[in-house]
């Protein structure tokens, strides 16, 4: 059969482009010019006020708290979520008996809708009955309320999101692993490389362009995924725990202020593509391999 | 005897074990749970009350289950009805954007679902789609379209296209070439999409919460209401009927994650 036609094509593609069109890519449009004007109340209709919102938002005292929790977040469960992932993926790799299990039992968490996931860790995280807190009195540790208290619960958020995320990028590095050509190994093997240092030296550069892809999407994921805070703490206490798309969630629905919100989106959007360009540029120069 | 260097092994997958059956055990213990009260280590009064309760028919969950069942499947409806010819005409059809239509549809992926969702309410709440069953339907299905729509293009770029042109030959018509040998061929593939957007639109939370509130409940959503009220048996109950089709899905792709597959993703 030839190629269809011109006009075939676009008639295929007129309903898709045009759903996503109007509910992805007009909402996004629109947060950007619902930055630049007031918020419209009955009496008073929205205005054009150019970069009035912006400076709101440079001003805002909240905001610098929440940049600062979701870039610690971010710092802390890329790296974390990557290293986990890639010893999941040496163990499972190692073709010990049981695998098949292993790998399995790795992959659960990500299956697992988010919203069970950080249920699952409300009841874990619980004061007193929770899994957790009955581990620390055994140790006669003094228990910890993790999400009540300002400086553990966004660790305890960032646990979560590495739980559910390592499984997944464990299935990339695994793939990754088992292109790596055993020849090499061998010939370091016998060059007298010990296992640790044929890992570093051997392994884990080859293994960069799926730590590029990995850092990327988790890096997406990190901004992305606010279920388990709405869940688990509602940002709180104190906003210890808030994320900057949670802090957008309660400006526009908790103080209904949807011209600061699509103004933050703006800015969290411009954030986003700024750092997974660093990222790329950063992780390119070192990526030797195609 | 046990050689020494199984010991730090042994550590190692005790606690990986740990971890990752840990959290999942005491979600279990809630779901047998009567009552269960600090100080008690474990539940004071076991028992399948809340079980009762949750499949109680005409009840809050059993309504929310079908709800969600019922906009799953109108989510996967649409999904292929607008992502089959779409796949169909990026794969085959001369197209002077194609790369970039592509990438239009890949874009929703980097950007926050949850900021769109917020707009998505508010566009809908102008329309009166807000808290109906065709809004949800909508959100849901935009969702999916991201993914469906590559991966149908992806299933008719991979059909050799000789096959095509020897039914053409024999004298079989377009219409009929595409439904008996294009759409056949290419079917695993939009299955598989299928199964995935089933499961995600079952899955939704956040869309659902902004649009569907207060009058659609869906499984996601009675997860939530039940956890925020503090009742952790049918919170537990409801997230165990959730994990079944995400494991079930697990155990069918499991042949998936032998690597092979997917060894050329990423890289």
């Amino acid at each position: 059969m030839k190629r269809l036609n011109f006009p075939l094509s676009v008639i295929l593609l007129v309903v898709p482009c045009a759903v996503l069109a109007a509910f992805t890519h007009y909402p996004a449009v629109k947060s950007l010019i619902n930055s630049f004007w007031s918020m419209g109340t009955r009496r008073r209709p929205s205005q054009f006020i150019g970069l009035e919102n912006y400076q709101t938002l440079l001003a805002d005292g909240t905001l610098h708290q929440i940049i600062w929790n979701s870039t610690l977040y971010a710092i802390v469960t890329i790296p974390a979520a990557i290293a986990l992932s890639i010893g999941m993926a040496l163990l499972v790799n190692a073709k010990l008996p049981g695998t098949a299990l292993m790998r399995l039992s790795f992959f659960l968490p990500t299956m697992m809708p988010m919203i069970a996931v950080a249920n699952i860790w409300l009841f874990f995280y619980a004061p007193g009955i929770g899994l957790i807190s009955q581990i620390f009195v055994l140790f006669g540790l003094q228990p910890i309320n993790f999400l009540g208290s300002a400086s553990t619960s966004l660790w305890s958020m960032m646990a979560v999101a590495v739980w559910k995320e390592a499984g997944l990028f464990m299935i990339f590095y695994l793939a990754a692993l088992q292109a790596v050509p055993p020849n090499l190994k061998e010939a370091a093997r016998i060059e007298g490389a010990g296992p640790i240092r044929i890992f570093f030296d051997i392994v884990l550069p080859l293994l960069k362009p799926t730590t590029v892809f990995v850092a990327v999407n988790a890096l997406i994921n990190s901004f992305r995924l606010i279920d388990h805070v709405i869940v688990m703490t509602k940002g709180g206490p104190n906003n210890s725990s808030a994320l900057l798309l949670y802090y957008i969630f309660e400006v526009t629905f908790g103080y209904r202020d949807s011209a600061y919100g699509s103004t933050l989106t703006v800015f969290m959007v411009l954030l986003l593509g700024l750092m997974a360009l660093i990222q790329f540029k950063i992780l390119d120069r070192k990526t030797h391999y195609q | 005897m046990i050689q020494a260097a199984w010991i730090p092994r042994a550590i190692i997958l005790g606690l990986f074990a740990f971890v990752i059956f840990g959290p999942l055990a005491n979600m279990l213990l809630w779901a047998f749970t009567e009552v269960w009260y600090f100080p008690h280590k474990l539940p004071v009064e076991w028992g399948f009350g809340f079980w009762a309760r949750v499949f109680k028919p005409r009840g809050n969950a059993m309504l929310s289950l079908n709800n969600s069942v019922v906009i799953a499947i109108f989510v996967v409806i649409t999904c292929l009805l607008v992502s089959i010819p779409a796949g169909y005409a990026l794969a085959r059809g001369r197209l002077p954007w194609r790369s970039l239509i592509l990438v239009a549809f890949l874009l929703p992926q980097a950007f926050p679902s949850v900021a769109v969702h917020i707009n998505i309410a508010r566009i809908f709440y102008g329309f009166g789609l807000n808290g109906t069953f065709v809004g949800v339907v909508l959100v849901h299905t935009v969702q999916g379209l991201v993914f469906s729509v590559w991966i149908a293009t992806a299933a008719f770029s991979a059909i050799d296209r000789e096959l095509e042109e020897a039914a053409r030959n024999i004298g079989a018509s377009p219409l009929r070439t595409f439904f008996t040998i294009t759409l056949p061929m290419a079917m695993p593939g939009i299955m598989a999409s299928a199964i995935f957007v089933f499961l995600q639109s079952l899955d939704e939370f956040t869309g659902t919460f902004f649009v569907g509130v207060p009058d659609i409940m869906t499984m996601p959503l009675l997860l939530f209401t039940a956890s925020m009220e503090g009742n952790y048996q049918i919170a537990s109950i409801t997230a165990l009927i959730l994990l079944v089709p995400s494991v079930f899905f697990m155990l069918i792709i499991e042949r998936f994650l032998k690597a092979d597959v997917l060894a050329k993703v990423g890289s």
